[in-house]
C-alpha cells in the first residue's frame, strides 16, 4: 500500500464536567482516550463503534472541529494541531465531512446554490459565474441538477439532502473526506444508493475516506479497511475482509454477531452483551470492555492491554489474543 | 435537591449585590450632584458639604459603596427630603395595603384565570374558546390605569342607582371606623408602629375579619373590589393563555391520547390526567407575575386611592423625592428577587424532574 | 398574445422564501391578520396624521365657544353626522308670530314674544319649558342677568316673572307703554324705554341702602315695595340704541346726533354725559368691559373712550353710510386683536381698531345687510330681511347663507358663547350651527381638540415603541451574540448584569432611570430600551447556543468560513425569528410603559399629544367627561392588542419551522 494521507498519534479529547455549588471541574469525560490510526492515500477506513464510544470525536477533531487534549495528528505530513487557527484554512480545503443528520446539516435558511457555493467563496472564488459552473459540476456529480439550486432544504427529502451534503464537502476537491455516519438517518433503500454513490465518487476522484458508522453491515460495503472502538479507544483494526472473516476482539464478535444473515436457513449464535455501556465518565480500568466480555479472565482488569498486531496486518487490544507468531 | 435550594440561594447574592450597586450607580455615578438632586432649593454650599458628608459623598466610591450596603443591611433606606420621614417607616406603614391588594388580585386572577383556560381548552375552537381568547387578548393589553378608570367610572357612576354601585375610591367608607383587631380581642397592648401587631391591623379587610367587625368587612371588601379586578386582570389574562395553551399541548402528549383510547371520559382526561401537568408552566407564570403585580399595585393604588406602597411611590415621584424613589426600587427589586427565589424552588417541590438533575 | 392552457401539476420555478412562507401562514389565523390590519391602519394614521386630524394638536383652541363649551362633556361623534355650518340645531315654531327672542346667558333657554304670551324654549332639545300669559301683546323682554327672572312690556305694564314659579313677581307700570326693556349686567336695576322715555328701576331687594328706596311714594304696585321708579330720562328726540354698561352704572342711549350716557344717583336720574356726532347715530356699541364705545354715524366709524375724558380715539371712513356697529375680541396665539365691524348696504367692514388698518370687506346678496362679529371674532355675520350669512372671519370665506323661506328676519344674533346664531323670523327661531368644524371628542381640559391630539399621537406612541425596542434589539443582540458566541467569563459577565437588571420589575427600572435622567419622553425612552435589553439578550444568547451547535454551523466551519461570518450569515439569521417575535410582543410592552411613565408624569411632557399623558391629564374629569379618558385608554389598548397579536401569530407561524 502507499503512504499515509493522515496519521494519527494518541489523540485523546477530553470534555470537562462541572458540578458542584461553584460548577467547577470536577470530572473529565473522556470521549477519546488515546487513539492510533492510519490512513492511506485512497483508502476507505471504517470507524465503527456504539454511540458514545468516541468515533464522531474522532472524526471532528481531525478536523479541528473540536479542540483535542492532546495528541498529533499528521496531514500530508503537517501537525494539525500544532497549527494556528489562521493556518487551517489552507487545509479545509483538502479535508472536508459530511454530517450525519441531513436535516440539521443544512441552514434551512439558504438556498442550497448558496450553501454548496460557500466552500467556494471562503476560497477565494470570486467570480460569481465560476462558482455556479463549479456548483453545478458538483451537484451532477452527485446526480443532481440544475433546477435544485435555488430551492431551499426543507424542500428534499432525507437522500437528496445527505447528496446536497456531499457536494457542498466535495466543491473545494479535497483529498480527504470525513463522513460521520452519512446514512444512519436514511431509509434502507435510500442507504444503498448513497453508499454506492460515495463508493463510485471515491474511485472518480480518488478520495480517501474516513467513513464512521455504528452498523457493521454499512462498513462491510464500502471499507477497504475497518478500526473498532469501544469507550475512547480503539480495539481492533484489520482489513475488511480480515475482520468479517475472523474477527478477533470478542467485542468485535459481538458486534458481527448482529449482522443480518440475508439467508433465513443459516442459524448463528447471537453474543448479546451484558448490562450498559459503562459510563465515559468513570470508564472501567484496565480493559475497558472486560466488565461486558464474557470471555474476561482476572488480568483484564488489571492490565490494560496494548494494541498488538496479530499478523496480517490485523490489530487486536485483547489479552487473550496473542499474536501467532 | 437541597443542594439546588442553597445553589439558588447562592446565585441570588450576587443578583442582590447587583440591584444595590446598580441603584448605587445611578445614584452617584451619573452626572449631576447628587447633594443637588436631593435638597434642590434648599442646597446652599453648607448644607452640601453637610449632606456630603452625612452620606460620605466626599469619600472614595468604594467606601461609598460599603456605607451604601452597610446602611442598607442596617434598614437604613434613607430618609424622605418631602416629609423628613424615615423611609423604612414609610413601607412598613404602606406595606399592608399593599400586600393585602396584592394577594386579592392574584387571588382573582387565579381563580378566574384558570378555570377561563380550561374551558377554553376543553372546548377548543368552539365560540367559548375564541371569545374566552379575545378577552384574554384584551385583558393583557390594557393599561392598568385605564382599566382602573373605566372600571370606577362604570361601577360608580354608571351603575348608580342599582345595588352593583361599588366605590371608586379610599379603602373604606367615610365615617367607617373598625377596631384595630388586638383592641377588639380585649388585647391590652400599646404596639408600636412598626409591630407584627399594627402591621396587620393596617390591612383593613384582615384587620376587620380578625375584630369580627362583618359591616367593616364588607365595606373593606367592596372598596378592594375594584382595585383587585383592575390589578388582576392582567394576570389573570396571562394565566388563562398559559393554561390554555400549556393544556393543549398536554392533551395532544400520547399519554393523554391513551387514555383517551382507554376509553376514559373527555372530562376525567382533561382534569385528572392533563391538568396536573398542565400546571407546572402555570405556576412559573404565576410566580412571574407576582413581580408585575409590583408595577401595577403602583398605578392601581394611585387610581383608586388606596394608602399603599404604589401610592407613596407615586407621591414621591411627583415631589421629586428621589431618595424615596431610589429606596422603593431597590426594595421593590430584592422582594422581586425573592419572590423569583420562592417560586424556583416551589418548582422543585412540583416538577420531579428538576429534583432528578 | 394565445392563451396557452396553464399547467397546474407544474411546480412554480421560484420556491416561495421562508418569509413568504411566513406570512401566507400568518393570513390563515384570523387573530394576527386582525392584528396586521389594526397595526397597517395605526401606521396609515401616523403617516396622514395631518390629513386626518381637524387641528394641529398643542393648538389651544380659544375659539372653542364657537362649537359650544359642552362639547367637551358631550362630544359629537362624526361618523354618527355631526350638524354642520348651516344646519339648524333647532327649529322652533309657536303657534302665533314672532315679534322677538332672546337666548339666555348660558343659551340653554331660548324666549319668544309671540302675541300675547312669551314662550321659553329648551335649546338643548327644542322642547317648550312654559309659557307666560299677557292680557294684551308683548311689546319686548328680557332676561336677567342671572336668567331668573324675565322683564316683559305688555300694554302700559312691566311684568317681572319668576322663572320657577312662572308667576308674575311684580306688576310695574310704564306709563305710555315701552318698546324696550333691558336688564343692567349686574341685575340691580333695569330700564324701560318708551318713545322718548327711559324709565330707570332699581331692585331695593338688593341695594337697600339707596334714597329713591327709602322713599315711599314711587312706583311699584305690589304691596313689598321693591322695584322703584327711580326716574325717567327724557329724550328730545327718539332713540335708536340703548345698552347698559357692564357694571350697570350708565345706560347709554343713542339718540339723534349724540350718544347719552345716562346714569342715577341719589334718585335723580340725569345723563352725566354726551358725545355729540356730526350725523344722526345709526348705532351703538360698548365693548365687553365697557371701555370704549363704537357708534356708527353718517359715513363713520367712531372709537370712543367710554370713560372721561371721553375723546374720540379712532375714526373710520367709508364711502357709504355705516351702520350696526359691533366689536369682536380675537385672540390668536396670544395676541389680543380687537376688531370693529360696521354695515353699509350689503357690504361688511371690519377695522382693527390697534393699527386702524380696514381688514376686511365681504359682502352678499342685494340688500342692505345687518351684522355682528362673533364674540371671538372668528366668524361674521351678516342679514338681510330674506337672509342669513355667515363668514370666516381668516379666510373671508362665505360659510353659508340661509334664506328664510317663510317671512322676514327680524333679528339675527350670535349665541353668547358663540356656536351658533339665532335667527328670529316671523314665524319660528332657528339655531343655526356656523362651522364644519368639529371637536369630534370634544376638547380637552386646556381647550384643545381632543381627537387631533388622539390622532398625532399615533405617531409619538408607535414612534416610542419602535425606537426603544429598535435599540433594545441592537444593543441586546450585540450582548447575547458575544455572550453566546464567545462563551466563558465574557458570557458569565455579560448574564450577570443582564441577570440583575431582570431581578427589577421593568416598569420601576424604568421609573428609576427616568428619575436619574430627568422626566421627558425622550429619557423614557432611553428607560424603556434600556430596561428591555436583558430580554433581547437573553433570546439571542439561547438561540446563539443552539444554532452554534447545529451541524450547518460545524459544516461552515469545516469549510474555514470566518467566525464573524458564521455569526451573521448563519447564526444571527436563524436567530432572526424568536428576535422577531419577542420584538413584535415587546414593541406593545413598549408603548404601554411608555403610556404608564407618561400616566405617572414621568414620560411625554406637556404639551406633546401622547396618549398615557393625555389619560392622565384629564383623570381628575373622569366623572365628568369620561370619553377623555376612555378614548386614549382605547387607542393605547388597541395598539398594543394589534402587536400583540401579531407577535402570538408570528410566533405560531415561525414555531414548527423552528423545531424541524
Amino acid at each position: 500500500m502507499s503512504e499515509n494521507l493522515l496519521t494519527i498519534q494518541d489523540l485523546k479529547v477530553y470534555f470537562d464536567v462541572k458540578g458542584g455549588l461553584l460548577k467547577r471541574t470536577v470530572a473529565h469525560v473522556k470521549a477519546v482516550d488515546g487513539v492510533n490510526l492510519e490512513i492511506k492515500k485512497g483508502e476507505i477506513l471504517g470507524l465503527v463503534g456504539e454511540s458514545g464510544c468516541g468515533k464522531t470525536t474522532v472524526g471532528r477533531a481531525i478536523l479541528r472541529l473540536l479542540e483535542p487534549t492532546s495528541g498529533a495528528v499528521y496531514f500530508n505530513g503537517n501537525d494539525i494541531l500544532n497549527l494556528h487557527r489562521s493556518q487551517l484554512k489552507p487545509l479545509r480545503h483538502d479535508m472536508q465531512i459530511v454530517f450525519q443528520d441531513p436535516f440539521s446539516s443544512l441552514d434551512p435558511r439558504s438556498r442550497i446554490g448558496e450553501i454548496i457555493a460557500e466552500g467556494l467563496r471562503v476560497h477565494g472564488v470570486k467570480d460569481a459565474d465560476e462558482r455556479r459552473q463549479r456548483v453545478l459540476e458538483t451537484l451532477k456529480l452527485v446526480g443532481m441538477n440544475e433546477t435544485h439550486m435555488r430551492r431551499f432544504p426543507h424542500e428534499f427529502s432525507g437522500g437528496q439532502r445527505q447528496r446536497i451534503g456531499i457536494a457542498r464537502a466535495l466543491v473545494l476537491n479535497p483529498s480527504f473526506i470525513v463522513l460521520d455516519e452519512p446514512v444512519s438517518a436514511l431509509d434502507v433503500s435510500i442507504q444503498s444508493q448513497v453508499l454506492n454513490l460515495l463508493k463510485d465518487l471515491q474511485k472518480a476522484l480518488n478520495l480517501t475516506m474516513l467513513f464512521i458508522a455504528h452498523d457493521m453491515s454499512v462498513v462491510e460495503h464500502v471499507c477497504d479497511r475497518v478500526a473498532v472502538m469501544y469507550l475512547g479507544k480503539v480495539v481492533e483494526i484489520s482489513s475488511r475482509e480480515e475482520l468479517f472473516r475472523n474477527p478477533q476482539h470478542p467485542y468485535t464478535q459481538a458486534l458481527m454477531s448482529a449482522i443480518p444473515i440475508p439467508n433465513p436457513k443459516i442459524k448463528r449464535e447471537r453474543i448479546i452483551l451484558q448490562g450498559d455501556v459503562p459510563s465515559p465518565l468513570n470508564p472501567p480500568k484496565a480493559c475497558r470492555f472486560h466488565t461486558r466480555c464474557r470471555e474476561a479472565i482476572a488480568m483484564c482488569s488489571e492490565v490494560d492491554p496494548i494494541l498488538e498486531d496479530l499478523g496480517n496486518h490485523h490489530f487486536c487490544s485483547c489479552h487473550l489474543r496473542q499474536p501467532t507468531n | 435537591m437541597g443542594t439546588f435550594i442553597l445553589r439558588r440561594l447562592i446565585l441570588s447574592i450576587p443578583v442582590l449585590l447587583g440591584i444595590l450597586f446598580l441603584t448605587f450607580a445611578l445614584t452617584r455615578l451619573l452626572p449631576g450632584d447628587p447633594c443637588r438632586a436631593a435638597l434642590q432649593e434648599k442646597a446652599t454650599e453648607e448644607a452640601c458639604n453637610a449632606f456630603n458628608q452625612r452620606y460620605g459623598l466626599d469619600r472614595p466610591i468604594t467606601v461609598q459603596f460599603k456605607i451604601y450596603l452597610q446602611d442598607f443591611v442596617q434598614g437604613d433606606l434613607g430618609t424622605s427630603i418631602k416629609y423628613n420621614y424615615s423611609v423604612m417607616r414609610l413601607i412598613v406603614e404602606r406595606l399592608p395595603t399593599t400586600l393585602e391588594l396584592s394577594i386579592m388580585a392574584m387571588f382573582f386572577a387565579v381563580a378566574v384565570g384558570i378555570p377561563l383556560g380550561l374551558l377554553s381548552a376543553y372546548y377548543h375552537n368552539s365560540s367559548i374558546d375564541i371569545g374566552t381568547m379575545v378577552i384574554a387578548n384584551i385583558g393583557v393589553s390594557m393599561p392598568v390605569f385605564w382599566l382602573g378608570l373605566m372600571l370606577a367610572y362604570f361601577f360608580a357612576v354608571v351603575l348608580k342607582g342599582t345595588p352593583f354601585v361599588l366605590p371608586p375610591s379610599g379603602s373604606q367608607s367615610p365615617g367607617m371606623q373598625i377596631q384595630p383587631f388586638y383592641e377588639a380581642w380585649g388585647l391590652n397592648i400599646e404596639p408600636a408602629r412598626s409591630s407584627v401587631w399594627a402591621f396587620i391591623s393596617n390591612m383593613t379587610i384582615t384587620n376587620a375579619a380578625l375584630a369580627g367587625d362583618w359591616a367593616g368587612f364588607k365595606d373593606g371588601f367592596r372598596h378592594m373590589i375594584l382595585p383587585m379586578v383592575a390589578l388582576g386582570t392582567i394576570p389573570m389574562s396571562i394565566i388563562a393563555r398559559m393554561t390554555r395553551s400549556s393544556l393543549l399541548e398536554v392533551l395532544g402528549q400520547n399519554y393523554v391520547k391513551t387514555a383517551r383510547a382507554k376509553g376514559a371520559y373527555e372530562r376525567n382526561v382533561v382534569l385528572n390526567h392533563a391538568f396536573r401537568n398542565a400546571m407546572l408552566p402555570v405556576v412559573t407564570i404565576i410566580g412571574l407575575s407576582l413581580g408585575s403585580l409590583l408595577s401595577g399595585a403602583l398605578l392601581t393604588e394611585t387610581i383608586f386611592g388606596l394608602a399603599g406602597v404604589g401610592s407613596a411611590l407615586y407621591d414621591a415621584i411627583n415631589g421629586r423625592d428621589y431618595t424615596v424613589v431610589q429606596a422603593f426600587t431597590v426594595i421593590i427589586a430584592v422582594i422581586f428577587v425573592i419572590i423569583n427565589l420562592l417560586v424556583d424552588v416551589l418548582y422543585v417541590f412540583l416538577d420531579p424532574r428538576i429534583r432528578l438533575n | 398574445m394565445t392563451d396557452t392552457p396553464v399547467d397546474l401539476t407544474k411546480k412554480p420555478d421560484k420556491p416561495k422564501g421562508l418569509w413568504r412562507e411566513t406570512f401566507e401562514s400568518l393570513l390563515r389565523k384570523p387573530s394576527a391578520v386582525a392584528g396586521m390590519i389594526i397595526l397597517g391602519s395605526l401606521l396609515l394614521i401616523a403617516i396622514i396624521a395631518p390629513l386626518l386630524a381637524t387641528h394641529p394638536p398643542n393648538r389651544v383652541l380659544l375659539d372653542v365657544p364657537e362649537e359650544g363649551v359642552s362639547k367637551r362633556m358631550d362630544p359629537c361623534i362624526h361618523l354618527f353626522g355631526c350638524p354642520k355650518a348651516g344646519d339648524e340645531l333647532l327649529n322652533i315654531k309657536p303657534d302665533a308670530a314672532i315679534s322677538m327672542a332672546a337666548l339666555n346667558s348660558t343659551g340653554s333657554l331660548i324666549m319668544a314674544v309671540s302675541g300675547n304670551t312669551v314662550e321659553v324654549w329648551r335649546t338643548e332639545d327644542g322642547s317648550k319649558l312654559f309659557s307666560l300669559p299677557h292680557e294684551e301683546p308683548v311689546r319686548h323682554a328680557a332676561w336677567s342677568a342671572n336668567d331668573q327672572r324675565i322683564l316683559t312690556a305688555s300694554g302700559e305694564k312691566l311684568y317681572v316673572w319668576d322663572v320657577n314659579t312662572r308667576e308674575p313677581l311684580y306688576i310695574l307700570d310704564h306709563p305710555g307703554g315701552a318698546t324696550f326693556v333691558a336688564w343692567s349686567r349686574d341685575g340691580t336695576r333695569f330700564a324701560s324705554a318708551g318713545e322718548q322715555d327711559v324709565h330707570f328701576w332699581l331692585d331695593c331687594k338688593q341695594i337697600a341702602y339707596s334714597i329713591a328706596c327709602s322713599g315711599s311714594s314711587f312706583g311699584a304696585t305690589t304691596e313689598n315695595k321693591t322695584f322703584v321708579d327711580e326716574g325717567v330720562a327724557q329724550l328730545e328726540e327718539p332713540w335708536t340704541s340703548i345698552q347698559w354698561d357692564s357694571n350697570g352704572t350708565f345706560l347709554m342711549i343713542a339718540t339723534g346726533n349724540k350718544i347719552q350716557l345716562w346714569t342715577s344717583a341719589g334718585g335723580v336720574v340725569y345723563a352725566s354725559k354726551t358725545i355729540e356726532h356730526e350725523a344722526p347715530v345709526t348705532s351703538v356699541r360698548y365693548n365687553r368691559e365697557s371701555t370704549r364705545i363704537l357708534s356708527t354715524s353718517g359715513n363713520k366709524l367712531h372709537i370712543w373712550r367710554a370713560s372721561s375724558p371721553y375723546e374720540e380715539l379712532q375714526v373710520f371712513e367709508y364711502d357709504e353710510p355705516l351702520a350696526s356697529a359691533s366689536w369682536g375680541e380675537q385672540t390668536k396665539e396670544g395676541n389680543l386683536r380687537v376688531l370693529a365691524m360696521a354695515t353699509s348696504g350689503n357690504t361688511l367692514l371690519v377695522w382693527d381698531t390697534r393699527t386702524g388698518e380696514q381688514l376686511d370687506v365681504v359682502s352678499a346678496g342685494d340688500e342692505p345687510l345687518r351684522g355682528a362679529i362673533s364674540p371671538l371674532a372668528t366668524r361674521y355675520l351678516g342679514y338681510s330681511e330674506s337672509t342669513a350669512y355667515v363668514w370666516d372671519a381668516d379666510t373671508n370665506e362665505l360659510l353659508f347663507s340661509k334664506d328664510l323661506d317663510n317671512g322676514t328676519i327680524q333679528n339675527a344674533v350670535w349665541q353668547n358663547t358663540g356656536g351658533s346664531i339665532v335667527v328670529t323670523g316671523e314665524q319660528d327661531i332657528r339655531v343655526m350651527k356656523t362651522s364644519n368644524f368639529q371637536y369630534i371628542m370634544g376638547t380637552d381640559g386646556s381647550l384643545r381638540d381632543e381627537y387631533s391630539r388622539l390622532i398625532y399621537a399615533t405617531r409619538v406612541s408607535l414612534r416610542v415603541g419602535f425606537t426603544s425596542v429598535t435599540f433594545a434589539i441592537i444593543l441586546g443582540t450585540i450582548a447575547g451574540a458575544i455572550a453566546g458566541y464567545m462563551g466563558g467569563w465574557t458570557d458569565n459577565i455579560i448574564m450577570r448584569i443582564m441577570d440583575v437588571m431582570l431581578a427589577f420589575p421593568p416598569l420601576i427600572l424604568a421609573i428609576a432611570v427616568v428619575t436619574i435622567l430627568g422626566p421627558g419622553l425622550n429619557n423614557a425612552l432611553i428607560a424603556i430600551s434600556v430596561v428591555f435589553i436583558p430580554a433581547y439578550a437573553r433570546v439571542v444568547r439561547s438561540g446563539v447556543l443552539s444554532v452554534k451547535e447545529q451541524d450547518y454551523v460545524m459544516a461552515d466551519r469545516a469549510l474555514g468560513v470566518s467566525p464573524m461570518r458564521i455569526l451573521f450569515r448563519r447564526i444571527l439569521p436563524n436567530v432572526m425569528a424568536p428576535l422577531i417575535v419577542q420584538a413584535t410582543l415587546g414593541i406593545g410592552t413598549a408603548i404601554l410603559d411608555a403610556a404608564a411613565l407618561s400616566f405617572l408624569g414621568l414620560g411625554a411632557q406637556p404639551p406633546t399629544a401622547e396618549w398615557g399623558y393625555m389619560l392622565s391629564e384629564e383623570r381628575n374629569q373622569l366623572f365628568t367627561a369620561p370619553h377623555l379618558v376612555f378614548f386614549p385608554g382605547l387607542a393605547i389598548m388597541i395598539t398594543v392588542l394589534a402587536f400583540n397579536l401579531l407577535g402570538d401569530g408570528l410566533r405560531d407561524a415561525l414555531d414548527p419551522r423552528l423545531n424541524r
